[in-house]
């Protein structure tokens, strides 16, 4: 009996603990007396994860047309479990999107060998009557057809499909005859429009050789009144016995062959081990026939064997146990997570998405529970290609590359950017990211780095002369020429860090603070004007921001002195990153700044080396990793966890692995901490 | 459920495929007792504002002139109202940006969002959901089109706003519409959908009881959750239900992928279909993403819209292609006021009668991106007479917040609040 080995692996834990189902198994990590993991609330899939984990469960690459509101964010984060609600709206869209991705995995696809499509405007059929419409199209207002020879090269069941509209007059719709040699084969009521026209099916057994399809007018009016268009017909066959084709089908219902076994008995094997992967662990005697009996149901009330396990499917899928990732409560201390608990936290962290196969037998033989076998899951899955979700997760988030996507920069003052630089700038960024998440370089080099990425139309925006992309897309080019170094010159993030009509001193030296430092500022007080209004006469650009934010003693000043000088310090790029030499007046561009440790730099280049000399910037990345990696945000108590990934990432040659890695090994992250119970509000 | 292939679906017997038109399949009328008139509103948003100065009639009053963009309304003049001097002071930015525009025009509440925080007021269409949302199985109904990709933040066509800032995103995709509101049964007999309608109530009854009992085994906190997800199932448990009542024919099954033309047709179709079948009575439409590119090549034009929102309004021939789009816009929404001004309703009257139908945009200027100031904000009203608007008006306003032209209409529709959104604040004439 032909199973995969990952899904009996789940279906003999289930016979072996009938009624543990989710508890701990024991392990050989025995957490230290002081283990303070924190609580994290229950942990709803976020949309892409939601969305990779039908795409991994039911290998299929569907795109759902279900398009889920925006999750909401923390910390600059869509994971964290606290702030992911549910909405009655989102059930429906639940709802809808398992329907969906299960219609097109259970779609059985005929195999077919000929398709002949004939155009009704010719060449090929010979016609009694009607005349052309428009280019592409035969037409009758009055008796008439159009008759289309074949040679039919093998017996069998044919479809035969005939694409038509009409314009309609009088009490019936108009009518399509459609003859296999003079014998009828079917009449149609066609309805369609030109903008939707119908296209009309049936079958029929051919025979090999020559056969004449005719397309009559059945019901012409003697006005005239009533049309009937044809654009096409085809033939497509002979078919082949259906075969549920999709990878999905095969991995699934396809694991057991109902030749071998009754249905019944197949169906229970292949819902219990559907249910298993898609809650993420082995499920329970009674969770399994809670599942098998939607099949059982299914089939008494007429629905075949495929429809009644897709019934039982969808069960599964819309159960809390698929949505959100249960984790057994921790009683009066802190527990350490079980094999499969252990799985979805690494999965969702490093993939997004759920556990594979190799990921779920690690679990089931508590491999996954020791440091050695963590590490070594850790190793392989930062390697498969599906830790680009890092790129998109994580580093798209911490970075702000998600927003290049929303910047509209005004089209009269910045007439070159259109969304080929758009794409230009977020490609680059996100190469970027994944040189340096994926890649193994330092994380102080997303700031230093003297080389970037560069396709021809941002290399055109950069100013790089002679750029040649020796035949690919992307290429590294030398950023030494340019002055230019590491992320905060990127043309991306230089303009998501920019006002519509000119760059933003305050967002480019907030960000700085609060991504890279993590040293939150508070919002400026109510009244305070927006932005700055430039006018005439009262100096530089520059003079007149310090005017209003940088005098001293004045209650803007302690706060934007943290910010404000970073911001100058950028000011030789414009709001779409290009390189400039004068601001919006006309005056010449001025970056020597004193940063707010006291060093005077001259430009953000030079400045640099203070901000990655910054113990800050260390603790901040392994924070914005923690936040991430988890799904909650950081309590005081989590100090000495972060110290730790702190030391570790910079013995690790601050590379993302090495932080990955000590966070992935931490107790926050292999532990559940007691429950912090919530004040309900009345 | 499975999706035949269209080959699948007829073996052997030649059949039709498209379900009969029936335009008067409604439920109440057939049980007899005089049904009470509906109350409706259908709103649709275009992007990239409109080409105000051929949109605004010169003259004010009954004898108004029909401008090129307001044409495709003439044989419906009587029943329109143009409402001009309205402005939106929710956006007072100098230089407003598209996202916050067409988040604002229907909720007049300065819309913020990104850095993890996004607020809004609730959208007009969405009070009125409140309000009559429970009398059918779909609370209210949210359509869009165009997936011309100019701006991919999630908010682009996000028009529609419930309470606790909570966005309302339309489908996109006809066919995806089509399935939720008629299920993806084409094809199917008789027997199976039955089968299919009663295993969907029972899955959905078996979630519920394991959220339950789950939820018994949980911290406060995370009862909390679980509780959210029962109620989402019970929900969706009451919308079947309350589907069962309606007896409506379907239409055709729409094709996957159209094109934005023909897809903008296709929901309009939908939108009539569901008021027939009384699926809802609430309806907005983002007739097109915020910074829209689409280029509108059935009308032979080459330059995608947004660069004609700017240019039109500085450069001849660009004008002439943005009047062309936005007169096609405006005739794609007549056509549907039509069908529900042919359309008989519960009550005897047209269904336009009852359903008030408006017609606006995110911006008063669309190049300088504006939309308050010079040019006022494009609004037309069509239908809803049995509400008592008198229409076939220029109504002109002096410096009016157009949240005070959305609350004149809820009042009209019954819904006598005292203010709307930020400002909101006066009831205006339509009588």
């Amino acid at each position: 009996m032909p199973y995969s080995i990952g899904l009996t692996a789940l279906v003999v834990l289930v016979a072996c603990n009938p009624d543990q189902g989710n508890q701990g198994t024991p392990n050989d990590q025995t957490p230290s007396e002081a283990a303070d993991p924190g609580f994290k609330a229950l942990h709803r899939l976020n949309n892409t994860e939601y969305r990779n984990t039908l795409r991994d469960l039911l290998y299929t690459d569907h795109v759902l047309g279900v398009q889920f509101s925006e999750d909401p964010t923390t910390a600059g984060f869509d994971n964290i479990a606290d702030t992911l609600t549910v909405s009655p709206l989102l059930l429906e869209q639940y709802e809808l999107a398992a329907d969906e991705v299960l219609s097109d995995v259970f779609a059985v696809e005929f195999e077919t060998r000929e398709v002949q499509a004939v155009q009704a405007e010719g060449p090929g059929p010979t016609y009694d009557g009607g005349q052309l419409v428009g280019e592409n199209e035969y037409g009758f207002k009055a008796a008439g057809s159009l008759s289309i020879s074949t040679n039919v090269a093998d017996d069998g069941e044919y479809v035969l499909t005939t694409n038509a509209w009409a314009i309609q007059s009088g009490t019936e719709d108009a009518r399509l005859r459609l003859l296999l040699d003079e014998a009828e084969v079917a009449t149609f009521d066609v309805n369609g429009t030109s903008f939707t026209p119908d296209e009309l099916v049936v079958n029929a057994q051919l025979s090999e050789g020559v056969h004449t399809f005719r397309l009559e007018f059945a019901n012409p009016l003697e006005t005239e009144d009533r049309l009937l268009v044809i654009d096409w017909f085809a033939y497509d066959g002979p078919l082949a016995p259906e075969v549920g084709n999709s990878l999905g089908y095969q991995n699934s219902v396809g694991q057991c062959s109902t030749i071998e076994l009754d249905e019944a008995t197949c169906a229970d094997q292949v819902v219990r081990a559907f249910g298993a992967k898609a809650w993420r662990r082995p499920i329970t005697q009674e969770e399994g026939d809670w599942l098998v009996e939607v099949y059982t149901e299914s089939a008494g009330l007429g629905l075949d064997y495929d429809t009644s396990i897709q019934m039982a499917f969808k069960a599964a899928l819309l159960a809390p146990d698929f949505i959100f990732r249960f984790e057994q409560d921790a009683e009066a201390a802190p527990r350490v997570l079980n094999g499969y608990e252990l799985a979805s936290r690494l999965s969702y962290f490093l993939w997004s998405s759920m556990p594979d196969d190799a990921l779920f037998a690690a679990a089931a033989d508590g491999s996954l529970v020791t440091d050695e076998g963590l590490s070594a899951q850790i190793e392989r899955m930062l390697s498969d290609a599906k830790a680009d979700a890092l790129v998109s997760g994580f580093a798209a988030q911490w970075l702000d590359i998600r927003q290049v996507d929303a910047v509209m920069p005004v089209a009269t003052i910045y007439p070159d950017f259109d969304e080929d630089l758009r794409k230009g700038m977020r490609g680059e960024l996100e190469r970027l990211a994944s040189d340096h998440v994926l890649g193994g370089y330092p994380m102080d080099d997303m700031l230093l780095s003297t080389t970037t990425w560069m396709n021809s139309r941002l290399a055109e925006h950069y100013g790089v002369a002679g750029f040649d992309n020796y035949g690919a897309e992307w290429q590294l080019v030398d950023l030494a020429p340019l002055g230019r170094q590491g992320v905060l010159t990127s043309p991306g993030w230089l303009t998501v860090n920019s006002h519509a009509d000119r760059p933003s001193v305050v967002q480019r030296g907030k960000w700085i603070n609060e991504n890279l430092l993590c040293n939150e500022l508070p919002p400026p007080p109510p009244d305070v004007e927006g932005s700055l209004t430039i006018v005439e006469d009262a100096g530089s650009v520059r003079e007149q921001e310090e005017a209003l934010r940088l005098t001293p003693d004045t209650s803007c000043y302690g706060c934007h002195s943290q910010m404000d000088p970073y911001g100058h310090a950028i000011g030789a790029y414009d709001g779409i990153g290009a390189a400039r030499t004068t601001d919006e007046l006309g005056f010449p561009i001025d970056t020597n700044v004193v940063l707010p440790d006291g060093t005077s730099v001259s430009g953000i280049v030079d400045a640099l080396p203070s901000i990655v000399a910054d113990p800050r910037f260390t603790e901040c990345v392994a924070e914005n990793l923690f936040v991430y990696s988890i799904g909650r945000t950081v309590r005081p108590e989590d100090a000495t966890y972060l110290e730790d990934a702190v030391e570790a990432f910079g013995e690790g040659g601050l590379t993302f692995e090495s932080l990955a890695r000590n966070i992935a090994l931490s107790e926050p992250f292999r532990m559940k901490g007691v429950a912090v119970e919530v004040e309900v509000e009345e | 459920m499975r999706l035949p292939t269209r080959r699948a679906m007829l073996q052997g017997a030649g059949a039709t495929l498209a379900l009969p038109f029936l335009p008067s399949a409604l439920p109440r009328a057939a049980w007899g007792a005089a049904p009470a008139s509906p109350i409706r509103l259908v709103v649709a948003v275009v992007p990239n504002g409109i080409f105000t100065p051929a949109w605004e009639p010169q003259i004010v009053g009954p004898d108004f002139d029909l401008t090129d963009i307001l044409l495709p309304a003439e044989a419906l003049k009587s029943r329109l109202t143009v409402a001009s001097g309205l402005q939106n002071y929710a956006e007072q930015d100098l230089y407003a940006e598209h996202t916050p525009a067409m988040g604002s025009v229907l909720t007049d509440t300065a819309f913020e969002y990104g850095g993890g925080l996004t607020t809004n007021g609730i959208s007009v269409d969405q009070v009125v959901a409140d309000h009559y949302g429970a009398q059918t199985p779909f609370r209210s109904l949210q359509f869009g089109v165009d997936n011309s990709g100019a701006n991919e933040t999630p908010y682009t066509w996000q028009i529609s706003w419930g309470n606790s800032d909570t966005p309302f995103p339309p489908i996109l995709s006809p066919r995806t519409m089509f399935n939720r509101l008629f299920g993806d049964d084409v094809g199917l007999s008789p027997e199976e959908i039955e089968a299919r309608h009663a295993l969907r109530g029972s899955i959905l009854d078996r979630v519920l009881e394991r959220t339950t009992s789950l939820k018994g085994r949980l911290s406060s906190g995370d009862a909390l959750k679980l509780d959210q997800y029962e109620t989402g199932v019970r929900e969706l448990e009451a919308m079947l239900d309350r589907l069962d009542e309606v007896v409506c024919s379907e239409p055709a099954q729409p094709g996957t992928n159209p094109a934005f033309a023909e897809a903008t047709g296709l929901m309009y179709d939908l939108m009539v279909k569901s008021f027939e079948c009384d699926l809802t009575r609430v309806i907005s439409f983002a007739q097109g993403q915020s910074v829209s590119t689409q280029v509108y090549s059935h009308l032979g034009i080459t330059t995608d819209h947004h660069s004609l929102s700017h240019g039109g309004w500085y450069n001849n021939d660009q004008e002439a292609d943005l009047k062309k789009i936005n007169q096609w816009q405006f005739e794609m929404f007549c056509g549907f006021v039509q069908q529900l001004a042919d359309t008989e309703d519960v009550d005897g009257n047209d269904m336009l009668s009852n359903t008030v139908c408006l017609y606006t945009t995110e911006f008063s200027d669309s190049n300088s991106h504006l939309a308050w100031g010079t040019y006022a904000l494009p609004v037309a009203v069509l239908g809803g007479e049995n509400l008592g608007i008198v229409h076939g008006q220029h109504r002109q306003f002096q410096d009016e917040s157009h949240g005070s032209m959305w609350l004149t209409l809820l009042h009209h529709l019954g819904i006598e609040q005292p203010t709307f959104g930020d400002n909101g604040k006066r009831v205006l004439s339509l009588t």
